[in-house]
């Protein structure tokens, strides 16, 4: 259970390191180069310049319609730039070592949770591994007692962490997030936060995730990016060290501010 | 569960049957309806014993049975692999998929001189009806059945990069299966009542050859009886495909309040 001492339990020297590699700022993994996209000629983004370093936590702000699930989309191969390029490693981008987060848990409600979360892994493989993995992982999600269950027996919290856990499963090597917690209650949400923080260090992937809650992003993030008018306008690196509480002053006042900046462009 | 706990639990609804067929024995047995328009309900079961345990019953319900699920087979098979291609493939749908509405609304039995010009009047003749008439139910059903797959599925089925194997088998067939079964059922209902057309108007053998003949030797027993064995086989269909409908579609909430209740 991911309650909420267990998130203390996090190792902060872990955390440490990290903040350390990224500090050198060399590190670039994922590169967006001006990417655009317009849908029937009403441009959308008008060139994403960004840059993210290997394991970087990176959250994406701005205000309804700017085109940030679109932006997902795109890293997720659902949608191809109409111009731009995205490297990876300094190769060109594939997009199959993503895995795309919805809102939604988009689970396939015919099948139980264990089948739900091995599709993801390839068909070919035996299929006494794939359940055992599936099974340390609905574990780790907190779900092992539901396992033969299918997803409509499930709350909304419960559906979102099969669908972290199928996307844990297959080992991305990035994870692109639409506001996945959007649709929760609040306790539920800083339950799945935490737990998220905590898969997210234990495994070393690259974490961009939508949002529209700022203190989300700040709790979170180890960047956040604001787009506006079709391209990134913010991008301010948060150097906090973890774990980060939700109601520390700094913290607060990180938030005010950029709730401030926010509300100025949707007065503009 | 079983045939008997079934009936337990129905056994509100079955006081009004009952009650009718013992209203209808007394009136006949009083004269108030003559024998030659309507027979009692014991002279229909006594009926019913003498072909039963002649065998010729059992002989006549296979046969028409082997019709009725031939023409379903090929009928059935065909509306689910038009229907299934059409679902998938945009450009075959837009080449085919006119075609067939007009052709669907052509009544089926409409085409039974037709028919019995291009088959005569031996089994094809039947089995072709049969199947034509299922065929547009379970067509068209399968086609909205893959047509109403939840577009984000399909889409998160291409985050994980399944094949196009598991999309098919994994996806798109689980979801248009409520579809797809409703498109039996009603398929079943057609393929009797195309059936009991087709035997009446020409057979040599079969249910509907045993109402013809009981018909001219003026025993009204024994067409009352077919009329019955066809309600009955027509019921039995229905309740086989909804047993599958309950095993297959568990996972579906609709399914599961029942359960429940
Ligand atoms: N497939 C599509 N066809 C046409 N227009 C689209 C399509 N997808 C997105 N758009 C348009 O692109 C714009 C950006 O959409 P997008 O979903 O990326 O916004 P968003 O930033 O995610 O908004 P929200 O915060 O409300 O989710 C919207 O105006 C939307 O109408
Ligand atoms: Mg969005």
């Amino acid at each position: 259970m991911i309650t909420f001492d267990s998130c203390k339990t996090l190792e902060p020297h872990h955390n440490l390191n990290n903040a350390q590699i990224r500090s050198t700022g060399n590190n670039v993994d994922l590169l967006l180069e001006k990417i655009a996209k317009s849908f029937d000629n009403k441009p959308v983004l008008k060139g994403i310049d960004l840059s993210i370093e290997q394991h970087e936590f990176v959250a994406v702000l701005g205000k309804s319609g700017c085109g940030k699930s679109t932006l997902l989309r795109i890293l997720g191969g659902l949608e191809q730039p109409d111009s731009g390029r995205i490297l990876k490693a300094g190769k060109s981008y594939q997009a199959d070592k993503t895995r795309v987060l919805f809102q939604e848990p988009r689970l396939l409600p015919w099948l139980n949770l264990l089948d739900n979360v091995t599709l993801a892994l390839p068909d070919r493989w035996n299929k006494e591994k794939s359940r055992k993995m599936a099974h340390d992982i609905l574990l780790k999600v907190d779900l092992q007692d539901q396992i033969n269950s299918w997803p409509s027996y499930l709350s909304g919290g419960q559906k979102q962490r099969v669908a972290l856990a199928r996307a844990l499963i297959s080992t991305p090597q990035i994870l692109a997030m639409d506001e996945p917690f959007s649709a929760l209650d609040a306790l539920t949400r800083f339950n799945m936060q935490h737990l998220l923080e905590q898969v997210w260090i234990e495994n070393g992937f690259t974490v961009i995730l939508v949002t529209h809650d700022v203190g989300e992003a700040i709790l979170l993030a180890d960047r956040v990016v604001l787009i506006e008018e079709g391209i990134i306008t913010q991008n301010i690196a948060i150097d906090f060290p973890r774990p980060r509480k939700v109601r520390c002053h700094t913290l607060n006042d990180l938030e005010n501010d950029l709730l401030d900046q926010l509300l100025k462009i949707k007065a503009a | 569960m079983t045939l008997l706990s079934i009936f337990y639990r129905n056994r509100a609804g079955w006081f009004l049957p009952a009650g009718i067929l013992f209203l209808w024995e007394i009136a006949v047995y009083t004269n108030f309806i003559s024998m030659r328009f309507m027979p009692s309900p014991s002279s229909v079961a006594l009926a019913a014993m003498q072909k039963i345990l002649s065998g010729e019953l059992f002989i006549a319900i296979c046969i028409s049975a082997t019709r009725a699920f031939s023409g379903l087979l090929i009928g059935g098979l065909s509306g689910f692999g038009l229907g299934v291609l059409n679902g998938i493939s945009h450009n075959f749908r837009a080449y085919t998929d006119t075609t067939l509405q007009m052709i669907r609304n052509i009544p089926h039995v409409a085409l039974i001189p037709l028919v019995i010009i291009w088959f005569g009047i031996n089994e094809n003749a039947k089995i072709f009806l049969v199947a034509l008439g299922v065929f547009f139910p379970i067509y068209a059903n399968t086609l909205l059945g893959i047509q109403s797959v939840d577009p984000h599925l399909l889409e998160m089925g291409f985050v994980y990069r399944l094949s196009r194997f598991q999309q098919f088998f994994k996806i798109m067939i689980p979801g248009a299966l409520p579809s797809i079964l409703i498109g039996l059922r009603y398929a079943l209902g057609v393929m009797w009542l195309t059936l009991i057309i087709a035997e009446t108007i020409s057979t040599s053998a079969g249910l509907g050859y045993m109402t013809m003949q009981a018909r001219e030797f003026l025993r009204i027993d024994i067409v009352v009886l077919i009329i019955c064995i066809y309600a009955l086989l027509g019921k039995l269909a229905d309740s086989i495909v909804r047993f599958f409908e309950r095993r297959l579609l568990a996972w579906h909430p609709s399914f599961q309040l029942e359960r429940v209740s």
